[in-house]
């Protein structure tokens, strides 16, 4: 599909692509929401490669705090070496920070993040005293994948409110199952099945489930398949049994896959 | 000996009437959590309830050995409704427990797909019901296949010499589904399923009756029920109808004298009016297998109608407001009707004979006590001025600073342990309808282990530096829902706080969706970061009007929805014993926790508010 072999492959569900283009060359930051395996960070590497600046991910977690974005001093043989973080060199190089599931980090990390996605695009290092000018292409994408479960964490509005945003969900069947072909290169006979199995399955998020099956699931599951593996086995490994620990769930849920497929 | 002879034979006899596997039999009770989420996830309605199937005498054919038997041949098939799924309650049709299985999870299949169209005969509904289900479920079209034919042998079995058009159009249907395309469409439309015998495969034909019956008794039923009524639930269901009044002028004597044994015939129970003899009532509705209402009956109890749910009004808790009127959710036209329900802010009467027991007092200064240790629970903060020890990190930064010849006045070098504060509102909302009158133990009822929970609630937060909140509610009618505030966010944890909570009483209905958003608009006006309401029940949410079934449990949870939207957490703390299926459907998987034992609930519900909130 794609004429460069580097572009990550991305087949777009709604106007992202244009919303991501448009973001950039207007200097606007971009959050990105959606349930976990539906594409955001695929996406944001298509973009990158598409624009064509650098690419920075951080996976935050609960123990990042601003200094591992911003960068710190480390002494190294008595002397001291200032190393930059990930945000402060996509600042400085002009290209795209991609913040994963920022919710997760400390909160200090609001520091460096308000003053850098409103108009000023401004990061002050406190340590060196310098004030760093985002340029032009730089820009911030933050993403988060809103839930039942992030609710004692959430992101704040004041932090949300500053970000142009996308709503991903998972793809409709036909795209999905296009995503799929294209992936993994198995039948399409057996896409479908897969897709149109994953789509009744979802319909149990929240009820029986606490997560849905993923696009990227499904991926792993057509790879296996593609790969060998007989397709009730690759169904179990790589769609069921990463959704639940409840056995009797993932014995009911084969039950079904068993119906479902036709081998 | 006349008996003994007759006790073989009518064991003999009925063995050989009833194609019956007992050592292949599969229960229902023992897969239906399997099956209900089977259900879901073949495409079935997500809020539906799976239910035993209603166990009736089969209208239609019976073999010739039923009838020398003279065993009425009781079966139950499966169907489904707007609000519940029937399946047999268990099958033991087949020769192996496999097959048997198999059968309920085509059922399950079945079942999800099924769209009946009313102008349909029933061969067509099943028909496309099954085609559809094939071709979405293309894995069980082996499984299928080898039920019929196993079952299409018995069929022949049964068969009589006698020539049966409706059996044979229906095997051949069941042998060729194609077939059907030969037949005439009056054929069809003559087809009668009274004719042939059960099959256990397809939709029951019988179902619209008593889905009808339901609707015509119910409302009339439900607003007489009584306390002592309701605290006694029959766990077998009934199939319901009902019968003309007995015309007594007819003296024909229509059956035979030997089945007058039969305890399968018309009683006349009064359900509204039999009070003293109840016991024995239930005890027959426990042999009897239908229970038939007289519609139209005059007794002389019938005559004298009242409502026996309301109290006088010198009796009746306290009115504070004239009513806030509150919107609720109609699933049925997809629209929020704004202003339907009003909702009365309630003071209750204080009174003055209700004492928690020393037991619990005790219980209370434990847990407060306990509460008190953990609110004092500490955090280390970073880099103070001054503190118990040297924050590390702190200190290389400042070294490194030096070494850079950069000196920023930064003193901040120490670590301290200090009182953890967090911002959070929790508001309880307990269920206080008439259901939880009932007996938990000889000694107390549910609304005694509630109030008891309230207090131990109220006592251990008041330790904490938590903002909360108790109240209460119960609802007749969507124009009066009741909302008792028993204590407010900003009203202090006083001895008249825990007066209150003893005066409380249940009484009336479970309209949840606007007690919820009552609560919800309470809790939003609350400033903390983190808002929790966490509510208290002991059953689906009801009324006497339409509210009940799906209708109320979409409202509630479109209410839930609603108030995880502005950012406040809903768990339910439940109390109900029976199939649970409709809690994750509202509240979420993740949101809600049943209790076993109503006499657990006082202290659970406090250890639980720790783990929710730690």
């Amino acid at each position: 599909m794609s004429l460069n072999n580097d572009l990550p492959m991305y087949i777009p569900q709604k106007n992202e692509i244009e919303t991501f283009s448009l973001a950039f060359q207007n200097k606007l930051p971009l959050m990105l929401k959606g349930p976990t395996g539906c594409g955001k960070t695929r996406f944001v590497s298509h973009m990158a490669e598409k624009l064509g600046r650098p690419l920075y991910t951080v996976a935050c977690h609960d123990d990042l705090t601003a200094a591992d974005l911003v960068g710190r001093y480390l002494i190294e043989g008595g002397e001291t070496v200032w190393r930059d973080g990930p945000l402060t060199r996509a600042v400085r190089e002009g290209g795209i920070c991609y913040l994963d599931e920022v919710v997760e980090a400390r909160k200090d990390t609001t520091v460096v993040i308000h003053p850098l996605s409103d108009d000023r695009r401004i990061l002050p290092i406190d340590r060196t005293s310098e004030l760093l000018h985002a340029p032009d292409n730089f820009m911030l994408v933050i993403s988060y994948n809103p839930g039942y479960q992030n609710l004692l964490k959430g992101l704040k509005p004041s932090t949300r409110q500053r970000f142009v945003s996308i709503t991903f969900d998972y793809p409709g069947s036909e795209v999905e199952q296009s995503i799929i072909k294209q992936e993994t290169e198995l039948n399409d006979y057996m896409v479908k099945q897969l897709v149109d199995l994953s789509n009744d399955l979802r319909r149990l998020k929240d009820h029986d489930l606490e997560e849905s099956i993923s696009t990227r699931l499904i991926v792993y599951t057509a790879t296996l398949i593609k790969a060998g593996m007989h397709p009730i086995e690759a169904c179990q490994s790589a769609l069921i049994e990463p959704l639940t620990d409840d056995d009797d769930i993932v014995k009911t849920l084969m039950t079904v896959v068993n119906a479902k497929l036709d081998i | 000996m006349e008996e003994f002879v007759g006790q073989i034979w009518h064991k003999y006899i009925t063995r050989a009437a009833t194609l019956e596997y007992k050592e292949a039999s599969v229960e229902l009770e023992d897969i239906r959590k399997q099956l209900s989420l089977q259900f879901r996830a073949f495409g079935g309605e997500l809020a539906i309830e799976l239910k035993k199937s209603i166990k009736s005498n089969w209208q239609g054919k019976r073999t010739f050995l039923s009838k020398l038997a003279g065993a009425e041949q009781k079966i139950e098939l499966a169907s489904v409704t707007d609000n519940n799924l029937y399946l047999p309650q268990q099958i033991a049709c087949f020769k192996e427990k496999e097959l048997n299985q198999q059968c309920y999870l085509w059922l399950s299949a079945l079942l999800a797909n099924y769209k009946e169209d009313k102008s349909q005969s029933w061969i067509i509904n099943n028909i496309n019901a099954i085609n559809r289900t094939l071709k979405k479920l293309p894995g069980l079209k082996k499984i299928y296949q080898n039920l019929v034919k196993l079952h299409l042998e018995q069929r022949v079995q049964l068969n009589q010499p006698k020539h049966n058009i409706d059996e044979s159009i229906l095997q051949s249907i069941l042998k060729d589904p194609e077939s059907i395309c030969d037949l005439k469409p009056e054929q069809l439309n003559h087809f009668d399923p009274k004719k042939v015998y059960p099959l256990i495969l397809w939709i029951d034909p019988f179902t619209d009756k008593v889905t009808q019956i339901k609707k015509n008794t119910t409302p009339e039923t439900k607003s007489q029920d009584k306390p002592d009524t309701q605290a006694k639930k029959l766990k077998l269901h009934k199939k319901g109808e009902v019968v003309d009044d007995i015309d007594e002028k007819d003296g024909l004597m229509a059956f035979r004298m030997e089945s007058i044994f039969s305890w399968t015939e018309y009683v006349p129970v009064d359900r509204t009016a039999d009070d003293e003899e109840e016991d024995k009532a239930c005890a027959a509705a426990e042999d009897i297998d239908k229970i038939s209402v007289v519609k139209g009956a005059e007794t002389t109890a019938a005559k004298l109608k009242f409502d026996l749910d309301l109290p006088s009004e010198e009796q009746d808790d306290i009115t504070i407001n004239t009513g806030i009127k509150l919107p609720e959710w109609d699933y049925r036209k997809n629209t929020l009707i704004s202003d339907y329900c009003r909702l009365h802010l309630m003071q209750v009467r204080p009174s003055p004979h209700y004492e928690f027991s020393s037991r619990l007092k005790e219980k209370a200064k434990r847990i407060r006590a306990q509460f008190e240790i953990l609110s004092q629970q500490k955090q280390w903060l970073k880099a103070q001025p001054d503190g118990s020890e040297i924050d590390l990190d702190q200190f290389i930064v400042k070294q490194a600073d030096k070494l850079n010849g950069i000196d920023i006045h930064n003193n901040n070098l120490y670590m301290e342990l200090r009182q953890n504060i967090r911002s959070f509102s929790c508001l309880l909302l307990a269920d206080l309808s008439l259901s939880t009158d009932s007996y938990v133990n000889n000694q107390s009822k549910v609304i005694d282990m509630i109030k008891d929970a309230l207090y131990l609630f109220s006592e251990a937060l008041s330790a904490t530096q938590d903002r909360y909140a108790i109240a209460g509610f119960c609802s007749k009618k969507r124009d009066m829902v009741r909302y008792y505030p028993i204590k407010s966010f900003d009203d202090k944890q006083t001895p008249e706080i825990h007066n209150k909570i003893a005066s409380l009483s249940s009484g009336y209905y479970t309209r949840m969706g606007a007690a919820i958003r009552h609560a919800t608009e309470n809790l939003d006006k609350e400033a903390s970061d983190t808002k929790l309401l966490l509510l208290l029940s002991d059953g689906k949410p009801n009324d006497v009007d339409l509210y009940e079934g799906r209708y109320g449990i979409e409202d509630t949870k479109h209410a839930v929805r609603m108030a995880f939207k502005k950012g406040i957490r809903v768990f339910c703390v439940t109390i109900d014993d029976e199939d649970n299926n409709y809690l994750s459907y509202i509240f979420g998987c993740d949101n809600y926790v049943k209790i076993q034992r109503a006499e657990e609930l006082p202290e659970k519900l406090t250890k639980l508010y720790t783990l929710l909130t730690r």
